[in-house]
């Protein structure tokens, strides 16, 4: 009871540390209760450590610093199709870079909530003007995996091969936010076991999306380090 | 500029482009009107209040049946059945009773969680993945380990909008449903392998032994290679 009182307080204090986000009317309710709660949960991580190169992207594996993160690239939040299919979220970098737009797939569908975190970070990232909004590579032709297989966006298909679907630096969208979770998977220590399993799992798929072998090799390096 | 700079602001550019021209020319969206709070909104976007989020608390299990699961439990059973159901419908994945009530599971409390199971949709990944989560975290038993096997043997759920049904793909953020798709196996084999790891999967017993193998096996003839591919690096890893 007492546990679960200080869960509730947290999430209330976090959604009120998010208050400054604005949306945008139409954005509908359970979708921003959604986002402020995904927001609130990251908001209150407590790490332990962080890797090199968690330190030169978000500097300390802790919730004020994710905060400031999203806060300082995130100033509005709108509802759009983002171009349809099972996007979750998107930012149109040329209409206007700090704002986030949201899918109604954000709560139709049933992700962990850090998966669904990971996404919002992922965004934020491509906001960053300065750093041409860390634009995608096109994956390799032909993209495979370590077991010589193409890689597909899902297992039904869809090769990933020439698409703008990967990164060939740590700092980009995908690798940021794989840094991001492998090392709350790793460091966060007020975290469920939950989280960090899911934390850990998404990352090591993202990683996939990593296509400079030698990138790769040096970001698992990094997550293995003592 | 850099060629590669070049290339990624044209991709960026190209993408945008694209993004307002399908607003533009979707019938549902009307023209496009960038003043504050008048941003283009389809028809599925303001038809949401009528359709069942998969946040949030599940329609899928009629409460009567929520009822009886209660009903069969004995009493401190059935508040930790109850937190149970708190998280799984909250979504709020790091509730700290994850890690102290929903441990060491007695054998009646994990056959209603099986049984909660078994009624979601299968749409509801996070929901069903975090079943699987408890119940191979907590496996002690040959019918905890065939409901491990279970779940590896289910039809691969195809989208996450329908399980029954491919939708559009989205390259840029598909990597999450990759994962989210296949979410309640994928929990299973991460849990078998870290309990191989730590040695608190007791093979002494061979029955248990038997039925991790059946489970494993099971995994590596999923259609699914990412489901596949994990269940056989296991069975290597561990000679199972």
């Amino acid at each position: 009871m007492m546990k679960a009182t200080v869960v509730i307080l947290s999430l209330v204090l976090g959604q009120i540390a998010f208050a400054a986000l604005k949306f945008d009317k139409n954005v509908p309710a359970n979708i921003q209760t959604q986002m402020l709660e995904d927001l609130a949960f990251i908001g209150q991580i407590q790490g332990n450590g962080q890797t090199k190169f968690h330190q030169e992207i978000f500097a300390q594996v802790d919730g004020p610093t994710y905060k400031t993160f999203f806060e300082t690239r995130i100033f509005e939040v709108g509802m759009n199709a983002c171009g349809g299919g099972s996007a979750v979220a998107c930012v149109m970098p040329f209409f206007n870079p700090n704002k986030m737009w949201l899918t109604k797939n954000f709560t139709d569908f049933s992700h962990p909530q850090v998966a669904r975190s990971m996404v919002v970070f992922h965004e934020a990232r491509h906001s960053e003007s300065k750093n041409g909004n860390w634009a995608h590579d096109n994956c390799p032709t032909p993209f495979l995996d370590e077991a010589g297989k193409d890689k597909t966006s899902i297992w039904t298909g869809a090769r990933l091969e020439g698409q703008p679907a990967c990164d060939s630096s740590y700092k980009g969208s995908y690798g940021s936010s794989t840094v991001m979770l492998k090392n709350i998977a790793k460091f966060c220590a007020n975290c469920s076991e939950k989280v960090r399993m899911d934390a850990d799992i998404y990352a090591m798929d993202q990683l996939g999306r990593i296509s400079v072998p030698a990138v790769k090799d040096a970001m698992i390096a990094d997550f293995n380090a003592p | 500029m850099s060629k590669q700079l070049f290339g990624g602001l044209l991709l960026i550019f190209v993408i945008g482009l694209a993004l307002l021209f399908k607003a533009k020319v979707d019938p549902d969206s009307g023209p496009i009107d960038f003043k504050e709070g008048n941003y283009p909104v389809s028809e599925s976007d303001t038809a949401m209040g009528n359709e069942q989020s998969l946040v949030g608390p599940s329609e899928d299990v009629p409460q009567e049946m929520v009822n009886d699961m209660l009903d069969g439990l004995k009493e401190a059973d059935r508040a930790r059945f109850q937190s149970f159901l708190d998280i799984s419908q909250s979504g709020r994945d790091n509730d700290p009773r994850i890690d102290s009530e929903l441990k060491n599971l007695s054998s009646e409390l994990k056959n209603q969680m099986k049984k909660y199971y078994r009624s979601l949709a299968p749409e509801r990944r996070n929901e069903r993945g975090f079943v699987s989560f408890l119940i191979s975290r907590d496996a002690k038993s040959v019918e905890d380990l065939e409901f491990v096997g279970e779940v590896l043997t289910e039809e691969p759920c195809l989208s996450m909008a329908d399980c029954k049904n491919l939708s559009d793909r989205d390259a840029h953020t598909g990597a999450v449903d990759q994962v989210s798709i296949n979410y309640p196996q994928l929990v299973s084999l991460y849990q078998l392998e870290s309990r191989l790891a730590a040695g608190s999967l007791d093979l002494s017993i061979s029955a248990l032994k038997e039925e991790t193998r059946s489970a494993l096996a099971k995994g590596a003839r999923s259609p699914v290679p990412q489901i596949r591919e994990k269940a056989e690096a296991i069975q290597k890893k561990y000679n199972l």
